[in-house]
């Protein structure tokens, strides 16, 4: 999942590579690190922990069933939606102060909904919680998104980081002492051993 | 053994040609920005992810540390190289693709066999016994309960798969299960 953000802030970094430096282009690349920090915040600050948890205390088969649950099965769309934000940003960033075209709009719009949704599955399926700050974040984005209009795609792209940050960090207060419990049950349950690669 | 054995270096090093996969799939779908070119990401998307899976899964599951493994795994990753290059012009051109998949193959079967290899000696630590007491199970679970020595023929099988689609979630279930049950001290006596 890291080698995926990373390369989202390659292609763009080769994108604006060549357009000729200004303050709107330090402003979107403010406004673009503040994304990747979104979906980064979104995936691995809590995700990790709750996840890697849950398969340290399943027992027998179970461990294998959420493994490929979690990780092969949904984090394809996760990547896919980290592969089509980088797509979105590529295009934002050629044509910063435009309305959004139409296929832009859909790359956007998916890109979120690919990447959040399948992590609301999988918190559900491994600790059977729901994370209702997030659904709502990725499905009010991509109307806002597809709905945009004449709006510049900057604003559009202001507005959703700012949505999404505000979505996090109210679930981060909400799950603040679910994690903590949890983290505490799969300390003394097991010393995980899972690959974090992806 | 070291239990909690995160991503080696070697892993993370191999990871970045999928990266440059992946770059290059950004730059199929932004060359043809359409539902079409959409479809087109996703199905190489696909493909790499359930090779990468693989790889992956095999990480998990055997010592990555002994030189011919390594050497094996620098090949592939020599290989892979080479698929991600002609990713955009494979799904213009699908017949240079499939040459491209199939390129994979000598990698991916010289690791089956360096898998089979280290499986079979480690055989006798009981590393590779999956529920020995247990009855042959049938149908999905039937993968996870076989012997050491027959799961490693499934995995080198496996390995060679020719499409390396849908095999994926099936593996990597497995290998989490097995070092699960290598986590625990029955498995090991």
């Amino acid at each position: 999942m890291i080698n995926a953000f990373g390369e989202a802030i390659v292609a763009v970094g080769a994108v604006v590579a060549d357009v000729e430096p200004s303050s709107e282009l330090a402003q979107l690349l403010v406004i673009g690190i503040l994304g990747a920090v979104a979906l980064w915040w979104a995936y691995f600050d809590r995700m990790e922990e709750l996840w890697e948890g849950a398969m340290a205390r399943a027992t027998g088969q179970e461990t294998g069933r959420i493994a490929r649950d979690v990780y092969s099965i949904l984090h394809f769309p996760m990547i896919a939606g980290v592969v089509l934000y980088a797509v979105s940003a590529e295009e934002i960033f050629l044509h910063p102060n435009d309305p959004i075209a139409g296929m832009v709009r859909v790359t956007l719009g998916l890109s979120l909904l690919l990447f959040l949704l399948p992590i609301v599955a999988a918190t559900w399926r491994t600790v059977q919680s729901f994370q209702w700050e997030r659904a709502i974040a990725a499905v009010t984005i991509a109307a806002i998104v597809f709905g945009s209009g004449e709006m510049g795609a900057k604003t559009v792209l202001l507005v959703t980081t700012v949505l999404l940050l505000g979505a996090m960090t109210i679930e981060y207060f909400r799950y603040r002492p679910v994690l903590a419990a949890k983290a505490a049950a799969s300390r003394s349950a097991s010393s995980g051993s899972h690959d974090e690669r992806k | 053994m070291d239990q909690t054995k995160r991503a080696s270096s070697l892993e993370l090093f191999f990871d970045l040609v999928f990266v440059f996969a992946i770059t290059q799939i950004v730059s199929l779908i932004v060359h043809d920005l359409s539902w079409s070119g959409l479809f087109h990401g996703a199905l190489v998307l696909a493909m790499l992810w359930w090779v990468w899976g693989h790889y992956t899964w095999m990480g998990n599951s055997i010592d990555l540390d002994p030189r011919p493994v390594r050497a094996a795994i620098l090949i592939s990753m020599a290989v892979i190289f080479v698929m991600a290059q002609a990713v955009p012009d494979g799904v213009r051109r699908r017949r240079r693709l499939a040459r491209h998949r199939v390129s994979d193959h000598p990698a991916r079967g010289l690791l089956a066999v360096l898998v089979r290899d280290r499986r079979r000696r480690s055989a006798a630590g009981g590393i590779a016994g999956v529920h020995p007491g247990q009855p042959r199970r049938t149908g999905r679970d039937r993968d996870r309960s076989l012997s050491g020595r027959r799961s490693a023929m499934v995995v080198a099988r496996r390995l060679g798969n020719r499409d390396g689609l849908g095999w994926g979630c099936r593996n990597h279930g497995l290998a989490r299960q097995r070092r699960a049950l290598r986590r625990t001290p029955t498995a090991s006596s």
